[in-house]
């Protein structure tokens, strides 16, 4: 019992600090005596990132994307008022809590007290003087009314659509991936690059992903960036169907990934390329991906962050659909002056040369010296090659029959690069992997984003997965039972005759 | 025919208690595990066991009931009377036909293939390839000699401290200690500026600004990984299946000596011993990017982010 009261006690904290999130608890009288607190717990857990001034430029700052707040000017993203306001006491008590999603930000409540948090709150507002300014001055911050969401028909969500694209498809793109033409050039307003959300990935969503908090976001737009307040220009229920048209589009929780990318044999035509109907026939695998900051020059802000897997194979070839949002197909045709960065986006599928026989594989970070590896790489506007590899660091070209044979086709659509490897099952000697139905393939992949300034190994990767490409089942799973069914008919027709019999006998 | 009240509806009873006993075992064990660990996924009852369970349920009951004429007779009834058509006709052929498909479709589900990822057992604290001499080792920079505490009231009166190379980067205009938020930096400066040396007081400041230095080193190359608030959780966390350690943990850490936490960081993935999985291991070597001090100044910062001590070295003689 005594263990068991831990988690008990957890959750009436985590209880108790949600119920002070809200705002009804936000009336904490924010002291200096309080800030003097926070200053030490800030000293200690905040400045890693934010700094000792507060201007969001401690040791770690570099290696953030996005850049952690200054606090001394004061631009706070989420502050749950109009875009250029100053943020509600609340809203910064909610960031430094519950944390921002899909950011660097963690959320604190499982470190610190509510009361320390409120601390904290106290001392980052007497970073800026806007602040004392404002209580000087004698004003009241007016919080962005939301109300409820109010009940949205097809209709609204229709409109929802057609307000989108009028007003939001320059930066977010025509599916909402993050891919408008303006996406490319987007600044903060204190000089770093960002990137528009991605807004089918609602687990990156920042300040929530509910209706209300699209609402919220979408009406008050995201203070210090270009992301402006739509009150400006929309009324609140046309902002409602925006929101309600990107309620269709977000996948709100992160989809769980699986260890096993499982491919299906195919009868008759094989797919033609990356949009063909038939690489829906195999089922597909999340593979989640990070920046590469194992070795050499570390990535440590990617902007690829998953890829989707499927796998298909006939009697001769296998093939691997594999797609990932990019905001961008870069090299630009015409790079922008802003970030002239411009290098060609790239995608590689790694994979043992032989098939492990033990539980040893080689290193996942492309391969080891003793260990090689072989990478199927796709770069835009290049030759799809094979490449031999001994390290993340040391890769060459590879030549064979297999890797002669290996093509890759890729398209490109509103913010999504869909591709399509095909090689033969066969390696064909000479080192090459030879994929065989029914074993257990180590498989993993890396992406680049080149408008993002990504190549050689700075990139985005995944570990080892395992690609499985499923037998034809064998008669003999769908014969034994029928087979043991069968043997059991016949034995309740034996007992029931015997029954009968005995039956007659003792009449 | 002899029907004591005892025997009475045995085979009902019999097929009651398997069920309520496997289930126990399938459902109520697991099920219970949450509630007695805390953690929010359950123990399952090991295949191995579940077998050895219900062959020790099948012989239990087999020789209760027929251990004698009566409960095998109670037992037998309903069966002999569903087989002679005492149930009705239309029973009996329910019974027949549904059993038989039963049978095959659970014989079905047991030969079908299932996706099963290959199992790696691993041993996360390996010490078969641990250097001895790593074990009785004492950081030395949570243990300053006195020539640097000397050194370093030297360094802090001609204002030129120095600092590691990426704390500097990013600190560039400090060359003294004074931004260090810690009372016996404040302590000793203030008494320093009076013209008084105090020894004990600059030993204490000279590991404030070591502890200082290790977080910054921490968050600079640990962070993205093992996260602000060192329990594993990390941005980058997400990526890997073999999770960043949560340092927070009193399983890790806390329960290993400071020189193996020391080895680890040095080692990194790929120096761990094949039980381990190096080939699996995000882990950096970090032997390759950081000096000897900056590893052990990270690993002061990891202990005092964490809240955590290393294990003190048991007297073996």
């Amino acid at each position: 019992m005594m263990l068991s009261n831990a988690p008990l006690a957890q959750a009436l904290m985590a209880l108790f600090i949600l119920a002070a999130a809200s705002p009804a608890s936000a009336q904490q009288a924010l002291t200096p005596e309080r800030a003097a607190k926070g200053k030490a717990v800030y000293e200690k857990r905040c400045a890693g990132c934010h700094g000792l001034t507060g201007q969001g430029d401690g040791p770690a700052a570099d290696r953030l994307r996005p850049r952690p707040r200054d606090f001394k000017t004061a631009f706070y993203k989420f502050g749950d008022t109009v875009f250029g306001k100053l943020p509600l006491d609340a809203a910064i008590f909610r960031a430094v809590a519950e944390g921002l999603p899909g950011s660097s930000m963690p959320g604190w409540k499982d470190v610190l007290r509510e009361e320390e948090i409120w601390d904290v709150v106290a001392y980052i507002k007497e970073f800026s003087r806007k602040f004392a300014r404002l209580k000087e001055r004698g004003e009241k911050l007016e919080p962005l009314e939301i109300g409820t969401a109010p009940k949205l028909t097809e209709t609204d969500v229709q409109e929802g659509k057609e307000l989108f694209l009028k007003n939001c498809e320059k930066c977010h793109g025509k599916a909402g991936r993050g891919s408008g033409p303006s996406a490319v050039a987007l600044k903060h307003d204190l000089g770093d690059r960002i990137w528009p959300r991605n807004l089918t990935k609602g687990w990156t969503y920042r300040n929530g992903n509910s209706i209300e908090n699209i609402y919220r976001t979408a009406a008050g737009g995201i203070t210090g960036t270009p992301m402006p307040s739509h009150l400006e220009s929309l009324q609140p229920a046309q902002v409602w169907k925006i929101a309600g048209y990107v309620d269709t589009i977000v996948q709100r929780e992160r989809p769980k990934t699986s260890e096993v990318i499982i491919g299906k044999p195919i009868e008759g035509a094989p797919p033609a390329g990356p949009d063909d109907a038939r690489g829906a026939e195999a089922a597909a695998t999340l593979i989640p991906l990070v920046g590469q900051i194992i070795e050499g020059e570390r990535w440590f802000t990617p902007t690829l962050d998953s890829v989707q897997v499927r796998a298909l194979y006939d009697s001769k070839m296998i093939y691997l659909l594999v797609e990932w949002d990019d905001p961008s197909a870069s090299p630009l045709a015409e790079p922008n002056d802003k970030f002239p960065v411009n290098e060609p986006d790239a995608f590689a599928v790694q994979l043992p040369v032989t098939i492990p026989a033990g539980m040893e594989k080689p290193y996942f970070l492309g391969g080891g010296q003793n260990s090689p590896v072989i990478l199927w790489k796709w770069t835009n506007g290049g030759a799809v090659e094979t490449l031999s590899s001994t390290g993340i660091l040391k890769a060459e070209p590879f030549a064979g029959p297999a890797a002669s044979a290996l093509s890759a086709n890729a398209t490109y659509v509103d913010g999504q690069w869909r591709a399509l490897f095909t090689r033969p099952l066969a390696g064909g000697g000479d080192g090459d992997l030879t994929i065989e139905t029914g074993k257990y393939i180590p498989i993993a992949f890396s992406a680049w984003d080149g408008n993002n300034g990504e190549k050689a190994e700075q990139r985005a990767i995944s570990i080892w997965y395992w690609l499985l490409l499923e037998p034809p089942t064998p008669l003999t799973v769908y014969l034994w039972p029928a087979i043991i069914g069968l043997l059991i008919a016949g034995g309740e027709l034996w007992l029931v005759r015997k029954t009968n019999q005995h039956a007659h006998k003792k009449e | 025919m002899s029907d004591t009240p005892k025997a009475r509806g045995m085979f009902w009873k019999v097929l009651g208690t398997v069920a309520a006993v496997l289930a126990l075992v399938r459902f109520g064990i697991p099920m219970a595990s949450r509630q007695i660990t805390g953690m929010d996924f359950p123990l399952t009852v090991p295949s191995t066991l579940f077998l050895f369970y219900i062959i020790l349920l099948l012989a239990g009951t087999f020789v209760y009931v027929t251990s004698n004429e009566a409960t095998l007779e109670s037992f037998m009834s309903p069966i002999k009377n569903a087989l002679g058509g005492g149930y009705g006709r239309r029973t009996r052929l329910a019974v027949l036909i549904l059993t038989p498909l039963a049978v095959g479709a659970g014989a079905f589900l047991w030969v079908k293939p299932t996706v099963a990822s290959p199992v790696a057992l691993r041993i996360q604290h390996p010490s078969s390839n641990f250097p001895k001499r790593f074990e009785s080792m004492l950081n030395p920079m949570a243990n300053p000699t006195d020539a640097e505490v000397d050194q370093f009231i030297e360094q802090v009166k001609s204002n030129s401290v120095e600092f590691f190379p990426q704390v500097h980067e990013v600190n560039r205009k400090f060359t003294n200690i004074d931004h260090i938020p810690a009372k016996p930096v404040k302590e000793f400066l203030a008494k320093l500026a009076k013209g008084e040396e105090d020894k004990k007081l600059a030993r204490e400041a000279l590991l404030e600004k070591r502890l200082f230095e290790g977080r910054a080193l921490y968050e600079i190359n640990c962070r993205a990984c093992h996260g602000d608030s060192v329990s594993g959780d990390g941005p980058m966390a997400y990526g890997f299946q073999l999770r960043p350690i949560n340092f927070t943990d009193n399983g890790t850490i806390e329960v290993l000596v400071e020189g193996y936490t020391f080895w680890r960081v040095m080692i990194g993935g790929l120096g761990l011993p094949v039980e381990s999985t190096p080939w699996d291991s995000a882990m950096p070597v970090w032997e390759l990017d950081l000096s000897e001090k900056e590893r052990w100044t990270i690993i002061m910062g990891e202990y005092n982010l964490a809240e955590k001590t290393p294990r003190i070295r048991e007297k073996l003689e």
